[in-house]
C-alpha cells in the first residue's frame, strides 16, 4: 500500500485524539469519584442507581418518622408514669381517709392535697410533644383538658375534655395519629384513651378520672368515710387502666426500637449498593489512567519521529 | 537526415521533463489541499519517422500525452456512503447527549431527587399537619418540582426548535453546493469539448460532492449528450430530490425534505431526532414522557387533595393546575383524562395552585371536619403513599391510569425513561464510533491512492532533472558536432 505523509499525520492525529479521549474518561472518573456521570455511561446501572437513590431517600424519611414516633411514645410513657404516680398518691389519700382514726380537720388537709393532685393530673393530661398536645387526638393546637368549674373555696369542681358537647362516639376518631414507618405500614401513636376516658367498669367515659378524683375530694371535704373507703377499689381499677395502657405504649416503643435497628441496617445495605453502583474503583481507575497516559505519551513520541524526516532531508 | 533533427528530439525531451517537473511542483504545492488528487504526466513517444534510415522507423522523441488525476471513483462512492452514515449518527448522538445534560441524572440536583423530596415533605406534613413551617416547606418543594418540570420541558422544546434551524442551515448549504456543482459542470463540459482533462475542476466538484454526502444521501448520474457520449456533467439527487441537473441547480426548501425524501446524512439525522416518530432517539419522546408524568402527578394528587379539608375547614382545591398560553388556568373538570394533552395539559405548564401558594393553610391535609381538623394528616399520608401506588401505562394514549393490575409507579416511570435515554444515547455513541472508524479507514484508503507523497515527488523530480540534464547535454554535444562540421572541415 502506498503511504503518504498526510496519511501518517492523519492517523497520528486520530490516534492521539482517541488516546486523549480515553484519558479524559479516566480523569473524569478520578476527579468526580463517580463511575457514572450520565445515563449513557451505563444505562442499566443508572436504572438501579436511580431506584436505589429513591429507596434511600424514602428510607431516610421512614427513619425520621420512626424517630418521631419513638419520641412521641416516650413522651406518652413519661406522662402515663406521672399519671400513675398521681393516682397512687390519690389512692393513698383515700386509704388514709378511710381508716377512721384521723380527726375531721385532717381529712380537710387530705382534701387540700387532693385538690393539688387534680391540678397536677390536668397538667399531665395536657402534656405536649414538640408543641403538640398528645392526649387531644386531632386537636393538637390547644390544651385538650381544661378546668371549667371551681367552687367558692377555689376547689376544682369540673374538668372538661375539649368541649361541653363532646360526644363519646367521637373518641374513635380522636385517638388516631398515624405515622408511616414503611411503605403502607402505619403505627398509631395516639394513647391515653384508657387512662383518661375509661371508667372503672372498662367502658368509655369522657371524664372518668377527674370525676372520680373530684368525688373523692368532695367526700373527704364532707368527712364521709364510707364513701371514701368505697372509692379505694375504684382507684385500684383506674391505676390498672394506666398500667395496662403503659404496657401497650411499651410494646409500641419496643416495636419502634427494633424497626429503627432494621431501618439502620437496611440503610447501610442500600448505601453500600449505591456505592458499588456509582463509585469509582480508585485502584482500577488509577491503573487505567496511568496505562492510558503511557500510551498517549508514546503516541506523541512516535509521532514526533514519524512526521519529521522525508526524502528532502537526505537530498543534497 | 540532419543534425538539427537530433537537437529537436533533445528539445522535446527537455520540454517534456519540464512539464513533468511542473506537475510534480503542482502536486507538492497542493499536498495539503483538501480534495486534491495527485496528477500524473503521461509521456508517450512522438510519431516516429519512416524512411530516414534504411534500418526502419526512427523515433522522433517524446510528447506529453496527457495530464491525468489519480483517483478511484469507487472509493469516493464508498466514503460518501460512510460519511452520510456518520453524520446521521452524529446528529442523533449529539442531540441525545444534550438531552442527557438536561435531565442531569444521576445527581443530587436531578428530578429524581426533587420528586423524592416532594413525597417526603408530604410525609412530614402527615406527622405535623398543623405546622406552618412544614406546610411552607412542602409548598417550596412543590414549586421547585413544577419549576423543574417546566424548565426541563422548555429546554427540550428549545432543542427541538434548534434542530429546526439547523435543518434550515443544512438546506442553505445544500443549495449553495448545488449551485457550485452546476457552475463546475458547465466549466468541465467546456474544458472537455476543447479536448483537455479538467483535473482541478473535477477535484473541486468531487469535494463539493463529499460535502453534500455528509448532509444527505446522494446519487450521481453521469450525463450523456444526444450521441450517448459522456459530457463530463453530472446530475445529483439528494435522497429522491434532484438538486443538480447539468448546469442548472434546483433550489430546495425545508418543505421538500422529510424522512421519506432523505434517508441518510446529517439532514436525515436531524429529521429523525427532531421528528415526532416517538422513538427513543427523538427529543419528542422525552417531552411526551415528561408530559405523561406531570399530568399523572397532578391528577393523582388533585384527586386526593380535593377530598381533604384545609386548615380553615374548607374542602381542598386542586393542588396542581395547568395554565394555557395566555396564563389562564385550564378548567380541569372539563378535561378528558384519557387524552389530557388535547386540553393542553403537560409538563410545560404545570403550576401549584396560586391560592395554595399564597396561603399554605389551604393545603388540605386533613380528612376531618370540626374540632379534630388541625391535627389530622390522613390526606397528606394518602398523598405521600402515592409514591408507591402502581399504575398502568396506557401506551396508546400515553397516560398513566389507575388500575388493579398496575405495574409501574410514577418514580419507576421516570427511571425507565432515563434508562431509555441512556440506552439510546449510548447506542448512538457506539454507532458514531463504528461509523467514524469506517470513515477513517476509507479516507485512508482514498488518501493512499490520491494523496501526494513528498518522497515520491522528490524522487521523480530527481529523475526528471537527470533526464532534463541529459537532454541538455545532448544539445551541447550536437552543438559540438555542428561546430566540427561548420568550422572544423576545411576545404
Amino acid at each position: 500500500m502506498r503511504v503518504t505523509t498526510k496519511m501518517l499525520t492523519q492517523s497520528l492525529i486520530n490516534n492521539v485524539n482517541v488516546n486523549l479521549q480515553n484519558m479524559e474518561e479516566y480523569q473524569n472518573q478520578l476527579s468526580s469519584g463517580k463511575r457514572i456521570t450520565k445515563p449513557s455511561d451505563d444505562p442499566i446501572a443508572t436504572a438501579q442507581l436511580l431506584s436505589t437513590k429513591s429507596a434511600i431517600k424514602a428510607q431516610e424519611q421512614y427513619h425520621r418518622n420512626m424517630e418521631d414516633a419513638t419520641g412521641w411514645l416516650n413522651t406518652t410513657d413519661g406522662a402515663l408514669d406521672e399519671a400513675n404516680e398521681v393516682l397512687q398518691r390519690t389512692r393513698e389519700l383515700a386509704v388514709a381517709g378511710a381508716t377512721g382514726t384521723l380527726p375531721e380537720e385532717s381529712l380537710g388537709a387530705l382534701a387540700d392535697e387532693l385538690d393539688n393532685l387534680i391540678g397536677e393530673m390536668v397538667q399531665v393530661a395536657n402534656t405536649n410533644y414538640a408543641g403538640r398536645f398528645i392526649f387531644g387526638g386531632g386537636k393538637t393546637g390547644t390544651p385538650p383538658f381544661e378546668i371549667t368549674g371551681k367552687d367558692s373555696d377555689g376547689n376544682v369542681t369540673q374538668v372538661q375534655f375539649i368541649s361541653t358537647t363532646f360526644d363519646e362516639s367521637l373518641l374513635d376518631e380522636t385517638y388516631q395519629q398515624k405515622i408511616e414507618i414503611e411503605s403502607g405500614v402505619t403505627i398509631d401513636v395516639s394513647n391515653g384513651r384508657t387512662t383518661f376516658h375509661t371508667d372503672t367498669s372498662g367502658d368509655d367515659d369522657i371524664n372518668a378520672v377527674f370525676e372520680k378524683m373530684i368525688e373523692l375530694r368532695t367526700a373527704l371535704d364532707a368527712g364521709d368515710q364510707d364513701v371514701v373507703s368505697s372509692l379505694i377499689d375504684d382507684f385500684d381499677k383506674l391505676i390498672d387502666n394506666v398500667l395496662s395502657e403503659r404496657a401497650v405504649v411499651g410494646a409500641k416503643t419496643k416495636r419502634m426500637e427494633s424497626a429503627l435497628e432494621r431501618s439502620a441496617s437496611y440503610e447501610i445495605d442500600l448505601t453500600t449498593l449505591l456505592s458499588k453502583l456509582e463509585d469509582v474503583d480508585y485502584a482500577e481507575a488509577s491503573i487505567g489512567f496511568n496505562t492510558q497516559q503511557t500510551v498517549y505519551e508514546s503516541s506523541l513520541a512516535v509521532g514526533a519521529k514519524i512526521i519529521q524526516p522525508s526524502l528532502i532531508d537526505f537530498l543534497k | 537526415m540532419s543534425l538539427f533533427f537530433g537537437i529537436n528530439i533533445a528539445a522535446k525531451g527537455m520540454m517534456a521533463q519540464q512539464v513533468a517537473m511542473d506537475v510534480a511542483s503542482h502536486n507538492i504545492a497542493n499536498a495539503n489541499t483538501e480534495g486534491y488528487s495527485r496528477q500524473r504526466v503521461n509521456l508517450a513517444t512522438s510519431e516516429p519517422i519512416s524512411g530516414l534510415t534504411s534500418a526502419g522507423q526512427l523515433g522522433s522523441g517524446v510528447d506529453v500525452a496527457e495530464i491525468t488525476r489519480v483517483r478511484d471513483g469507487f472509493l469516493d462512492y464508498q466514503l460518501r456512503n460512510e460519511s452520510s452514515g456518520l453524520e446521521y449518527q452524529t446528529a442523533i448522538s449529539d442531540t441525545l447527549s444534550q438531552v442527557e445534560t438536561i435531565f442531569m441524572e444521576p445527581s443530587k440536583t436531578g428530578f429524581n431527587e426533587e420528586l423524592e423530596t416532594f413525597w417526603n415533605n408530604w410525609q412530614e406534613l402527615s406527622k405535623t399537619p398543623e405546622s406552618s413551617p412544614v406546610r411552607t416547606a412542602l409548598k417550596e418543594a412543590s414549586i421547585s418540582l413544577t419549576d423543574t418540570l417546566r424548565q426541563m420541558h422548555d429546554q427540550l422544546t428549545d432543542i427541538n426548535s434548534d434542530i429546526q434551524s439547523q435543518i434550515e442551515l443544512k438546506i442553505e448549504d445544500v443549495n449553495s453546493i448545488a449551485e457550485r456543482i452546476a457552475v463546475l459542470n458547465k466549466e468541465i463540459v467546456n474544458v472537455k469539448i476543447a479536448g483537455d482533462s479538467p483535473n482541478d475542476l473535477l477535484d473541486a466538484r468531487d469535494l463539493a460532492l463529499d460535502d453534500l454526502a455528509s448532509i444527505g444521501n446522494i446519487t450521481i448520474t453521469n450525463l450523456q449528450d444526444v450521441n450517448g457520449k459522456y459530457t463530463g456533467a453530472i446530475a445529483v439527487k439528494l435522497g429522491t430530490i434532484t438538486i443538480v441537473d447539468g448546469d442548472s441547480a434546483n433550489i430546495i426548501s425545508s418543505a421538500d425534505v422529510n424522512s421519506s425524501t432523505v434517508a441518510d446524512g446529517a439532514l436525515a439525522g436531524l429529521l429523525q431526532v427532531g421528528g415526532d416518530s416517538n422513538e427513543s432517539n427523538t427529543v419528542q419522546f422525552y417531552i411526551n414522557k415528561l408530559d405523561t408524568l406531570a399530568v399523572s402527578i397532578a391528577k393523582s394528587i388533585n384527586d386526593i387533595h380535593t377530598t381533604g379539608t384545609d386548615l380553615d375547614g374548607n374542602s381542598g382545591e386542586n393542588y396542581f393546575v395547568f395554565k394555557d398560553a395566555a396564563g389562564n388556568e385550564i378548567d380541569l373538570s372539563a378535561v378528558d383524562w384519557d387524552n389530557p394533552f388535547a386540553s393542553g395539559l403537560g409538563a410545560g405548564n404545570i403550576y401549584i395552585n396560586s391560592d395554595i401558594q399564597d396561603d399554605v393553610s389551604k393545603i388540605a391535609a386533613s380528612n376531618q371536619g370540626s374540632i379534630f381538623l388541625e391535627g389530622n394528616g390522613d390526606i397528606a399520608l394518602q398523598i405521600a403513599g402515592l409514591k408507591d401506588v402502581y399504575l398502568e401505562y396506557d401506551a396508546a394514549n400515553q397516560v398513566l391510569q389507575n388500575s388493579t393490575s398496575g405495574d409501574i409507579t410514577m418514580g419507576m416511570f421516570y427511571h425507565d425513561m432515563i434508562t431509555e435515554l441512556g440506552s439510546a444515547a449510548s447506542a448512538a455513541e457506539k454507532k458514531v464510533d463504528k461509523q467514524q472508524t469506517l470513515v477513517d479507514q476509507t479516507t485512508n484508503r482514498r488518501e493512499s491512492i490520491q494523496g501526494v507523497s513528498a518522497d515520491e515527488e522528490m524522487a521523480n523530480i530527481v529523475l526528471f532533472q537527470h533526464a532534463f540534464d541529459a537532454s541538455a547535454k545532448i544539445i551541447s554535444v550536437m552543438d559540438e558536432m555542428l561546430d566540427t562540421i561548420i568550422n572544423g572541415l576545411k576545404a
